[in-house]
């Protein structure tokens, strides 16, 4: 085996390495989580492609399909880039791989090659079924079918490229500037915001032209999205300029992406240098020194800040949307048919609203990567007089302080947008309040079940790690319960009866979770 | 000698790793006030995982582990306020200045203002980081780690130093600047333990060594005791070839 596939394989190796623990079950667990994550997306997307086929082929207008597609892998693929950026120059392991006697290309190549692993399979498994299914159903030629999955292979470049490129000026920023890492995630999180709003736009846009729309006119709608268009000209036709601006929107950014990449492959991540000697000799409580450093590893992890911040922005957001559309019309949007309810209750529209709400909680678990974060930190933690109840108090307040006022802001707005008593006001601040506590104390659990200390870099924990996604899994599944109960159960004692539901579930839950910690949890944290 | 004399007190220590492999077998060792004790041993002889349990990083199965009386298992929280310790690769908070950490360690401490600047302001001195202390952690190079986690050690006055190869990655001067604290400190009715390959250091420099072998503690005692009429090295190969 050549040095090149050496590298991409131990590359690989190190990712899958890099899930296992300290015992056995939980390598498999890890490993079968991941399959079942995949297998799910790949037959949730096949199942919405073949959908969408029959939609669009039906309406006369079978090309959308592959325009909707190419911008669902776009989504996620420049997602995929802005999340990877404060991340991209840093390879933890570069300097140990340079030292060997492989050429630099070979090294970088590697990299990058592992790196479209890593992104290839999700934007395949969104963009494949589109382009079969448009063959299949939609009448495409066997040139579109050929053409769409080779842009298919390609479409991985765009966040490697994305990512690389803005890494390196964001390196090259820190390095001119004392751009601490809180700097560099406020612009990275401005870009972002940026993206979502343009993405809503596009949305939007392309949802109302497209809506009832006689074919030709729909057609026109893709013209208006360049370079989107180029990309779906190259699949549906192949015609000779849409193919050299595709290809060059693909390989140009790329090319230059790898070349900034490679230039600074191996560098220190952060060479600012104050010589300022005046010093701060500013003492806290101890709870409080702690805290501080938790905020501070937060905001310094770009990753970690998008990771978590998503919940308490949604939140505002659907809180805003009910201020202003109200709720019927926002319910209806999610996709509840209300008119089947009958005459709806304002209980029922409550009940509705407020188990909404607890799902942005639910996404919010800054805890549960947050001791696998330690990394080789940890040390730090276990070596100095902290008990270990302080180091679970700063990590949950973290979560806490980035929920509750969110929280707050929410339950004020919609208590006094539906009109709701100065009780149901509390109860509801109660239910969200217990809920984002729980969420906190649970990540934490979780994080205690499954630690990973030996990452290359934070993107593995905050992103990729078992304990994040089954944090979440568990935290939606919880924020079901008193919905269900009340649907089962409780729909006699109207609002009330969720929120006296919720409270004791929660309360319940948030005990537990306590003790948990407080005993297992702090041998658990002990022995790590 | 009176009980409140033992700084560190390891007793019939066995420590075996999830995997089975018995890192450290039955050993035991006693350090004294004022006792500058040298740990040495080969690559993978024991003497980390014996420093990362006598400071309560490493949970063990048996013995018992005592600082100034406390023990490590019961009461490890008041242990860890008596002593400092320092790894072999200080991996310090890269998100943090120089000063934020050290400012972080002396509020765990509850080191005063006045306490903290002047001890700082003294160490940072010594090992010339004055200039680096508004710095990003991210951009130290491995020395400097190695001196701000070493300012951190001293800014709480404990009584017990505990160092993993402090002198690794040091450069001439701090490494001299180094070896003077250090018997200072143990002047002052301090203990420090620490491990080191530099045999030559070791023997200048400790009161006290201890040799491990795969575990176990094949010689213990003053360091003229141990030496005998040879060199340090010449026992410490004799005793380690021997199978």
């Amino acid at each position: 085996m050549n040095n090149f596939l050496l590298l991409v394989k131990t590359n690989c190796q190190i990712f899958w390495g890099s899930l296992k623990t300290r015992k056995k079950g939980r390598y498999a667990a890890s490993g079968g989580l991941m399959a079942v994550v995949l297998l799910f997306v790949g037959v949730s997307m096949s199942y919405q492609s073949i959908m969408q086929a029959q939609l669009f082929a039906e309406a006369g207008i079978p090309k959308i399909g592959i325009f909707m597609s190419l911008l669902s892998a776009l989504t996620i693929g420049i997602l995929f880039g802005l999340m990877r950026a404060a991340n991209a120059p840093g390879s933890r392991d570069a300097e140990m791989l340079l030292s060997l006697p492989v050429k630099r290309l070979t090294v970088v190549g590697s990299k990058i090659v592992t790196q479209y692993i890593f992104d290839a399979p999700l934007m395949l498994l969104i963009f494949v079924p589109a382009v079969i299914s448009y063959y299949v159903i939609g009448g495409g030629s066997i040139g579109a079918l050929l053409r769409g999955l080779l842009l298919a292979l390609l479409l991985p470049m765009i966040p490697i490229a994305l990512a690389y490129l803005i890494g390196a000026v964001l390196a090259i920023l820190q390095e001119k500037f004392k751009l601490t890492g809180i700097v560099t995630t406020s612009i990275l999180m401005v870009m972002f915001i940026g993206y979502m709003f343009i993405n809503i736009q596009s949305s939007s846009f392309l949802g109302s032209v497209t809506e009832g729309a006689d074919p030709a006119s729909a057609y026109t709608v893709i013209e208006k999205f360049a370079p989107l268009s180029w990309l779906t000209h190259f699949v549906l036709d192949g015609s000779l300029f849409p193919v050299i601006f595709s290809l060059l929107m693909l390989f140009v950014p790329f090319y230059l992406g790898v070349r900034l990449f490679a230039s600074r492959f191996g560098r220190p991540k952060n060479g600012y240098h104050s010589s300022s000697k005046i010093l701060s000799f500013v003492g806290r409580s101890p709870r409080r020194a702690l805290l501080d450093k938790e905020i501070k590893r937060y905001l310094s992890c770009s990753i970690y800040v998008f990771n978590t911040a998503f919940g308490p922005l949604l939140l505002l957001v659907l809180t805003a949307a009910f201020v202003i559309a109200g709720p019927e019309a926002v319910i209806s949007s999610m996709g509840l048919p209300m008119e089947e309810f009958g005459a709806v209750s304002n209980d029922l529209i409550l009940v509705i609203m407020a188990a909404a709400l607890c799902f942005f909680p639910a996404m919010t678990s800054t805890t549960a990567s947050s001791i696998s974060l330690e990394g080789k930190q940890l040390w730090i933690l276990k070596a100095h007089p902290i008990p270990t109840e302080d180091i679970f108090w700063a990590k949950s307040m973290v979560n806490i302080i980035l929920l509750v006022p969110a929280c707050i802001v929410s339950v004020l707005c919609i208590g006094i947008r539906m009109r709701m008593s100065a009780a149901e006001t509390l109860g509801l601040a109660a239910v969200l309040a217990l809920f984002g506590v729980f969420i906190s104390l649970l990540g934490l659990i979780v994080n205690l079940l499954f630690p990973r200390f030996d990452w290359d870099n934070e993107t593995q924990v905050v992103k990729q790690s078992m304990s994040v996604m089954l944090a979440m899994l568990a935290g939606f599944i919880t924020a079901c319960i008193p919905f269900v109960l009340y649907f089962v159960l409780l729909q006699g004692f109207g609002f009330a009866g969720f929120l006296t539901a919720g409270i004791l579930i929660f309360a319940l839950l948030t005990s537990g979770a306590f003790v948990f910690l407080k005993t297992k949890g702090k041998r658990m944290f002990e022995a790590l | 000698m009176a009980k409140e004399s033992f700084m560190l007190v390891i007793s019939h220590l066995t420590k075996t790793y999830a995997g089975g492999k018995t890192a450290v077998r039955d050993l035991s060792i006693t350090v004294e006030s004022g006792d500058l004790f040298g740990f040495i041993g080969q690559n993978g002889a024991g003497k980390t995982t014996t420093i990362k349990s006598a400071v309560g990083i490493l949970p063990f199965e048996s013995g018992e582990i005592t600082i100034d009386g406390h023990s490590v298992k019961k009461d490890p929280v008041t242990c860890k306020k008596l002593l400092a310790y320092l790894p072999d690769d200080p991996d310090l908070y890269d998100a943090l200045t120089g000063i934020q950490y050290l400012n972080f360690i002396a509020d765990i401490f509850r080191v005063s203002d006045a306490d903290r600047k002047e001890r700082i302001n003294k160490y940072a001195r010594l090992l010339e980081m004055e200039t680096s202390l508004n710095t990003p952690i991210s951009s130290y190079s491995h020395g400097m780690k190695q001196k701000l986690a070493l300012i951190s050690a001293f800014v709480h006055q404990p009584k017990l130093l505990i160092l993993d190869e402090p002198f690794v990655g040091l450069d001439p001067k701090a490494a001299f600047t180094l070896k003077t604290i250090m018997k200072e400190f143990c002047g002052e009715g301090n203990a420090i333990f620490f491990s080191t390959h530099v045999l030559e250091v070791a023997e200048k420099l400790c009161t006290k060594i201890a040799i491990i072998k795969n575990g176990e503690l094949i010689a213990c005692g003053a360091t003229d005791e141990v030496r005998g009429t040879q060199s340090l090295e010449e026992v410490f190969l004799e005793l380690t070839d021997n199978e």
